[in-house]
C-alpha cells in the first residue's frame, strides 16, 4: 500500500459533515488520508491551483454554488482530478446524473461506513487514472488515424452490423448520419466485379480465424473509382468463437496508379523484347513454315496430275487434298502461335500449368533447336498444382532464357551441348521452381555481376533487355528469378512461381 | 515385282516426307522414306540404282553429314538435296560433296520430279558403267603377258608389221595373238579395244 497520505481535498460547508467525515478517512484501513477542508466553491478553486491533490470530495450543496452545476464548474477548472460527490440521503438520482457529469462515484451522507468511504475514495482515484490512460491512447490512436488516413471498421459477426469511423464514411463516400450499418449497403460501394472476391475472403476469414486482407474498388456518388486497402483481425469469445472482425480500410488509389502505369511501361518493354526476339527467330519462322507450304504445294501437284491424267485416281486426290488442308492448319498454326507471342494483350492472371507453359516454349523455339540440333532434356515434376500467372508474359521468361542458353552453347561443337528444363514442386510446398540449364560459354565473373543491368549486352545482337525484362516479369509474379554458374560449366537459371490459392494438383 | 531403281527421301519433317512420297509415286517412281539420316545409314541398300532426296537441317546427323559419310564410303549414288533455309556456303559445300541439285522449299514438284528423273538415269548408267568396267577388268585379267604387251601396241596404234618387227616375232604370231585378245576381251574391232583398254586404265606403251 502506498505509504504516502492520500490528499483529500474536501468540499464541505457542513462543519459536522465535515468532521465526521475526516474522523471515518483517519479510522480506515486504506492507507493514510491528510485532508484539507474547504467549505466554497472558489475556495476549492483556488485550493486546487495553489496545490495537487489526489481526490476532491464536493458536497453539492454550497453556498456559492447549488446542484449539479457545482460539479460542472469544477470540472471546468480541473479536468482531471478524481472526483467524488456527496448527496443527502434523498439525492440518489443526483448521484447519477453526477457520475454522467464526470464524478468517478458519488457517496450518500451518513449512509457510508468508515472503510467503504475510504475504498470508494481509492477506487474513484484509480478509476479516474484508468480513464486518463484510456483517453490518452485514445487520443494517440486518433491522431495516428488521423495522419494516416485509416478509416476503422468493426463488423459483429451475429448481427452482421457494420460500425466505422469518420473516415470510413469518408473513404466510402456515404454519409455517416444515412449509414444505416447493414453489410449490403456498403457492398452497393463497392465496385460489382470485385463484390465477389470481397465477400469470399470475409467469410474466408470468419471461418478460418485467420487475417483479413483485400483490394478493391469503390465507386464515389460522382463515378470516380477509388482503390481501397482493407485489413481485418477476426477477434475471438473466451470460447475461441469468432465475434467480430476488426480493420482498417486506406485508398491507395495514387499507389496502385503508380503501379498501373508500371505495369504498362513493364509491358511495353515486354513486347518490345518480344518483337526482338521473334526478329532473330526470322529465318527460323520462314523455315518452319516453308515445311507445310512445300507439303502443300506437292499434295497439290499430286491433284493435278491426277486430275490430268484419263487413270486418275479419285481417292488419292480425295487423299491428298485431305492432306493440304491439314498442312494448311500447321501452317496457320504456326503463324497464330508467333503472333500471339508478339501480340500487345493487357497482362492476364490465371491458374497455368506451368508444364504445359514449358512445352509450348520449346515449341516456338522449335526449329532453333534443331538448328543447333540440340535435344532438349526435359524432366518437369508430375502432379504440379496450377500458378497464378500471366502466361504470355511467363512463356516469354522461359522463350528469353531457354534463347540464350541456345546461344550461349551455339560456339561450341553439337554433341557436347545440353540443355535441361526442369519443373519441381520447392521444399517449402507454396511455389515451383523451373530452371533452365546450359552446358554453354558461362559468363565472365565482371558479366555475371551485370547479368540483369537493363541494356548490358555481350551479344551484337542483343538489346541487353531480355534478362532485365524476365526479372521483372518474374517479379511481378511475386517469384524470384537467378543464376547460378554450373560446376561442370554453363549456366542454371531458375525462377520460381507462387502455386495459386486452391490450386489442385 | 522388285522395283529396278528406288528414290530415298530422307526428311525429319513428315508432312514434306509424305508428299514427297505421294509425288514420287504417282510418277511410277519406287520409294523408300525415313525420317533420319541415322534411319538410312541403319536400313540403306544401294545395291539397285536410284538417287536420295535428302534434307539438309535435321537432328542428329543432318544432310551435309550423311551426304559426307556416302561419299566417304565411296557410294556414288546421285544425291538432290532439298532445303528450307539453303545458305550460300552449305549450298557451296554440298554441291562441291557432288551434289547434282539443290532445291529450296517450297519447289516446285515438276522440277523436283525432272531432276529425280535425271538422277535415277544417272545412277542406272553409273551403274551400268560400274558392271561394264568391272566385266572388262575381269577379262584382261585374263590375258597372258605377252597378250597384254601386244595389247598395248595395238592401242599405241602400231600395225601388226610394226608390232611383228618391235616384239620380234612373225606377222603370223601377231595375228595370232592379236586374234586371242578379241576373242578374250570380246572387242568388235581396233577402235573397240581402245575403248576397253581406257575403260580398264591400260596406257598405251
Amino acid at each position: 500500500m502506498n505509504s504516502k497520505p492520500i490528499k483529500v481535498l474536501l468540499v464541505e460547508d457542513n462543519p459536522a459533515d465535515a468532521v465526521l467525515m475526516r474522523e471515518t478517512l483517519a479510522e480506515s484501513h486504506y492507507g493514510e488520508f491528510s485532508v484539507t477542508v474547504v467549505s466554497r466553491l472558489d475556495t476549492a478553486i483556488q485550493r486546487l491551483t495553489e496545490e495537487p491533490f489526489d481526490i476532491v470530495l464536493l458536497d453539492l450543496g454550497l453556498p456559492d454554488s447549488q446542484g449539479l452545476d457545482t460539479l460542472k464548474r469544477l470540472r471546468k477548472q480541473s479536468r482531471a482530478i478524481p472526483l467524488v460527490v456527496l448527496t443527502g440521503l434523498s439525492d440518489e438520482a443526483m448521484g447519477v446524473q453526477a457520475l454522467q457529469n464526470g464524478a468517478q462515484d458519488y457517496l450518500v451522507k451518513g449512509e457510508t461506513a468508515g472503510n467503504l468511504m475510504a475504498r470508494a475514495v481509492r477506487y474513484a482515484i484509480e478509476r479516474k487514472n484508468a480513464e486518463e490512460a484510456f483517453l490518452a491512447s485514445e487520443q494517440r490512436l486518433a491522431l495516428t488515424v488521423d495522419a494516416v488516413q485509416v478509416g476503422i471498421w468493426s463488423f459483429d459477426i451475429a448481427t452482421e452490423v457494420i460500425t466505422w469511423s469518420d473516415q470510413v464514411a469518408r473513404l466510402f463516400a456515404v454519409d455517416p448520419l444515412t449509414f444505416d450499418g447493414k453489410r449490403e449497403t456498403l457492398f452497393q460501394c463497392i465496385h460489382p466485379d470485385d463484390r465477389e472476391v470481397v465477400r469470399n475472403r470475409i467469410n474466408a476469414a470468419r471461418t478460418s480465424g485467420k487475417d483479413y486482407t483485400s483490394e478493391y474498388r469503390i465507386i464515389w456518388p460522382d463515378g470516380s473509382l477509388h482503390w481501397i486497402e482493407s485489413r481485418g483481425r477476426v477477434m475471438l469469445d473466451d470460447n475461441k468463437r469468432p465475434v467480430r472482425i476488426m480493420g482498417t480500410v486506406v485508398e491507395i488509389t495514387q499507389r496502385k496508379l503508380a503501379e498501373e502505369a508500371m505495369r504498362s511501361r513493364d509491358a511495353e518493354l515486354a513486347h518490345l523484347n518480344r518483337v526482338n526476339t521473334m526478329g532473330q527467330m526470322a529465318s527460323g519462322l520462314a523455315h518452319e513454315l516453308n515445311q507445310p507450304l512445300s507439303a502443300i504445294l506437292n499434295y497439290a501437284s499430286v491433284c493435278l496430275a491426277q486430275a490430268e491424267s484419263d487413270k486418275g485416281s479419285r481417292s488419292t486426290i480425295l487423299m491428298a487434298v485431305q492432306e493440304i488442308m491439314n498442312e494448311t492448319r500447321r501452317a496457320g498454326a504456326i503463324i497464330s502461335r508467333m503472333r500471339s507471342f508478339v501480340r500487345k494483350q493487357r497482362p492476364k492472371n490465371e491458374v497455368v500449368d506451368i508444364n504445359q507453359l514449358v512445352t509450348e516454349s520449346l515449341s516456338i523455339l522449335e526449329f532453333e533447336l534443331r538448328h543447333q540440333k540440340i535435344r532438349p532434356k526435359i524432366k518437369l515434376a508430375e502432379g504440379l498444382p496450377g500458378v497464378l500467372a500471366d502466361p504470355v508474359q511467363i512463356e516469354q521468361v522461359l522463350v528469353n532464357l531457354i534463347y540464350n542458353a541456345l546461344e550461349a552453347m551455339s560456339e561450341k561443337t553439337p554433341p557436347g551441348n545440353m540443355l535441361r528444363l526442369e519443373t519441381r514442386r520447392r521444399e517449402d510446398g507454396g511455389s515451383v521452381e523451373i530452371s533452365v540449364i546450359d552446358s554453354g560459354c558461362g559468363v565472365s565473373e565482371e558479366t555475371m555481376a551485370r547479368l540483369f543491368e537493363p541494356f548490358y549486352t555481350t551479344k551484337s545482337k542483343g538489346l541487353g533487355m531480355g534478362l532485365n525484362i524476365s526479372r521483372s516479369i518474374v517479379e511481378g509474379h511475386g517469384g524470384r528469378l537467378s543464376a547460378t554458374p554450373n560446376p561442370e560449366g554453363g549456366m542454371r537459371f531458375s525462377f520460381t512461381l507462387a502455386i495459386a490459392e486452391g490450386a489442385t494438383p | 515385282m522388285n522395283p529396278t531403281t528406288i528414290v530415298h527421301i530422307v526428311d525429319d519433317d513428315p508432312g514434306v516426307r509424305k508428299s514427297l512420297q505421294m509425288v514420287l509415286e504417282s510418277a511410277s517412281l519406287a520409294v523408300k522414306v525415313y525420317e533420319s539420316a541415322e534411319r538410312f545409314l541403319e536400313d540403306m541398300d544401294l545395291s539397285i540404282s536410284g538417287c536420295i532426296v535428302l534434307d539438309l537441317r535435321m537432328p542428329g546427323i543432318d544432310g551435309i553429314e550423311l551426304l559426307q559419310r556416302l561419299r566417304t564410303a565411296g557410294h556414288e549414288i546421285p544425291v538432290i538435296v532439298i532445303s528450307a533455309h539453303a545458305d550460300v556456303p552449305t549450298a557451296v559445300r554440298s554441291m562441291k560433296l557432288g551434289a547434282v541439285d539443290l532445291l529450296q522449299k517450297p519447289f516446285e514438284p515438276k522440277a523436283l520430279l525432272e531432276i529425280v528423273r535425271r538422277a535415277v538415269q544417272k545412277s542406272v548408267e553409273i551403274n551400268q558403267k560400274r558392271a561394264e568396267e568391272n566385266a572388262i577388268r575381269k577379262r584382261l585379267a585374263d590375258l597372258t603377258t605377252r597378250e597384254l604387251e601386244l595389247l598395248r601396241l595395238v592401242v599405241a596404234g602400231r600395225s601388226n608389221k610394226q608390232i611383228a618387227s618391235d616384239l620380234n616375232i612373225s606377222i603370223k604370231t601377231v595375228a595370232n595373238h592379236r586374234a586371242n585378245l578379241m576373242a578374250k576381251t570380246h572387242a568388235l574391232n581396233a577402235a573397240d579395244l581402245t575403248r576397253i583398254s581406257t575403260i580398264a586404265g591400260i596406257r598405251p606403251q
